[in-house]
């Protein structure tokens, strides 16, 4: 424990260096951090202009974030010829658009952009980030609907990134002396956009959840001792409060966990008018004297996600390594005196930041308290029909929904649970099979009068022969112990196009670490003992196509 | 800053993007190390130019190639 705490405190120190307003190229540059990386990535990198005045300041983040990036780096090309790929987890074109845009004109560079982003979407199915810049800032738009009309292409605008913190993007005596024109105050902050959130948030799970600590995280000063008018509202506590409401917008639970009488704490949150955090922010919380792993256990479930995807943010550093010996998958964070600097390394804490916030993502979080009122109105109705109707519960089906590639692609990403295959399929990988002449993807969403749940499930498959073959499986957990399962997933499968005429149904299967609701489903489907090993499974079609969807519940197709 | 506090700072910045003791203090020179490469010197001039809140010309960021030129070079944007 002394080990992984000193560990851990050379992390948390390391905080003030790499998530200061504006890090400065030595304090990084002194950050030494030995961690075990989580994950590896691999990055190619496409260029034409050099990235390694960068990449030197890169590493401290990504160890920081316990991820380990080989950059693979292309020659120098202002063709972008894309020559010796190999595969790779992300696709990264760092392009300086100055070297086209002194010698021809916008309307003719833009074309042979978008062709050479297609290009590569074509060779690779990895995630595309286009980290560059246009003099012409009204052109930007423009640029942006090129990558947004390709899957999983992404548009990193350096010029924002200097603009942000009032700085110049360009600076001459840099291209000469340092091979891009990229001014060097600029530098520390792209490499903490590059490994903080452009790489992360184009590979990684997403943190789903944020478990705050209160005293001295979200005020200053110790209710216990300074009462319920003692601890102070600063105006940086009052940032940080603002900042977890609008990651609350953007669909990530907010959690108190707090060593305190919960009395106290109900009291605070009723008296004190000058918070921005009310109770009813917390989708769950853990207010007592018990061991915080143990809270932090307890609101992983309450929230129906795993301690992987929650960080915990807290002032005692003590607190912080005992939960990181006790479930070392939830990620940490130091809450420092300084409450921007906590807020800072909150916003940069990889996995956070999206490139996109998808309408359902904003809902998990109120379909999470309508969650608590359909649990005790189920207890109330003895017949489920009868609980379905009432509750107006509403499965809306698409066959081949291109315009949801992004949140089907998230749905293979982010689900853990009830995630038949484990393919894990990006966006690419997902439009690929949406236009396979057999193939079909079809979307489930799922609403009742209480919330919309949005899209919560996605199933892909293909047909060969007299055989649908179901490649990709995935319930998101916001939809599972409603007794829907069958109706969504049978339903689904008997109504896609490839459907008709086959003579049975096979489901790949993949075991994972946590996949035994899936795996549960279907041994129940198979009338099996135990969990379906890896491999095929077949069901006769009939099984589907005489299947009964559960009385009270609405079938809708789009 | 005085000569003495501006040539521990370079020997610091040295120290910290080269990883390694810098010896012979303002003796110290880029033929003096394997680490300081082209791609360091890029490393060093900008670190520099954070630490002193100063801005080398181009001909200063090819020639300072050692810890008696950046401290004069530095002085004398002082």
């Amino acid at each position: 424990m002394t080990g992984l705490l000193e560990e851990n405190m050379v992390r948390y120190e390391a905080q003030s260096a790499l998530f200061a307003q504006r890090p400065s190229r030595l304090a990084i540059q002194a950050v030494r951090l030995e961690t075990k990386p989580r994950q590896r990535i691999r990055v190619n990198v496409w260029r034409n202009h050099a990235l390694e005045p960068i990449l030197s300041l890169c590493k401290p983040f990504l160890s920081f974030g316990n991820i380990h990036v080989d950059f693979r780096l292309s020659d120098y090309d202002d063709t972008f010829m894309f020559a010796s790929w190999q595969p790779a987890d992300v696709e990264l074109l760092w392009l300086d658009s100055g070297r086209y845009l002194t010698n021809s004109s916008i309307d003719d560079w833009l074309p042979w952009i978008r062709e050479r982003l297609r290009t590569l979407r074509g060779i690779s199915s990895a995630p595309l980030i286009l980290a560059t810049w246009i003099p012409e800032a009204i052109r930007l738009a423009e640029l942006q609907q090129i990558c947004d009309v390709l899957p999983a292409t992404f548009l990193a605008d350096l010029a924002a990134v200097a603009a942000a913190h009032d700085l110049e993007l360009i600076d001459p005596r840099s291209a000469i002396v340092a091979g891009t024109p990229i001014r060097n105050a600029v530098h520390s902050l792209i490499a903490r956009k590059l490994a903080c959130h452009w790489i992360p948030a184009a590979v990684l799970p997403p943190i789903k959840a944020l478990a705050l600590d209160l005293d001295n995280t979200l005020h200053a000063g110790v209710l216990g001792e300074d009462g319920v008018g003692g601890v102070q509202m600063t105006e940086g506590h009052r940032s940080l409060q603002l900042f977890a409401k609008e990651l609350k917008a953007r669909g990530v639970f907010l959690a108190l966990v707090s060593r305190n009488e919960p009395e106290d704490v109900a009291t605070l949150f009723e008296q004190r008018n000058d918070y921005a955090l009310k109770r009813n922010d917390f989708s769950a919380e853990a207010v007592s004297w018990e061991d915080k792993a143990i809270s932090i256990s307890r609101i992983a479930d309450a929230l129906r996600i795993a301690p992987d995807s929650v960080l915990f943010v807290d002032d005692n550093p003590g607190e912080l390594a005992s939960v990181a010996a006790q479930l070392p998958q939830v990620h940490t964070v130091y809450a420092n005196p300084d409450p921007y600097l906590t807020q800072s390394s909150i916003d940069h804490y990889p996995g956070l930041w999206r490139w996109k916030i998808e309408n359902d993502d904003a809902k998990r979080v109120g379909d999470l308290k309508a969650a608590e009122l359909r649990e005790s109105l189920h207890k109330e109705v003895a017949d489920p029909a009868d609980y379905f109707a009432g509750l107006q519960v509403t499965l809306i089906f698409r066959n081949d929904p291109l315009e949801q590639l992004s949140r089907l692609a998230d749905l293979c990403k982010k689900t853990n649970q009830f995630n038949l295959a484990m393919r894990r399929l990006n966006e690419v990988e997902v439009a690929e099979r949406i236009h396979r002449p057999n193939g079909c993807v079809t979307s489930v969403q799922l609403k009742d009068r209480l919330a919309d749940s949005g899209v919560i499930a996605v199933i892909v498959a293909e047909r060969d022969q007299n055989r649908l073959v179901i490649e990709e499986l995935c319930v998101s957990c916001r939809a599972l112990g409603r007794q829907l399962e069958d109706t969504m997933i049978l339903t689904a499968i008997a109504h896609m196009p490839p459907f008709v005429g086959c003579r049975e149904v096979v489901f790949r299967v993949a075991r994972g670490p946590r996949n035994q609701p899936a795996l549960t489903w279907l041994a129940r489907l198979l009338e099996l003992n135990g969990a379906p090993q890896t491999g095929s499974h077949a069901v006769s079609a009939d099984c589907l196509s005489q299947f009964a969807p559960a009385r009270g519940v609405t079938l809708q197709w789009d | 800053m005085d000569e003495r506090r501006i040539q521990e700072n370079v020997i610091k910045v040295l120290q910290i993007i080269l990883q390694e003791e810098i010896p012979n203090g303002p003796g110290f020179t880029r033929r003096d190390s394997e680490a300081w490469d082209s791609l360091k010197h890029i490393e060093i001039m900008f670190a520099l130019e954070d630490e002193f809140a100063v801005e080398f010309t181009e001909i200063e960021l090819a020639e300072l190639d050692s810890v008696a030129k950046i401290v004069v070079a530095v002085q004398a944007k002082q």
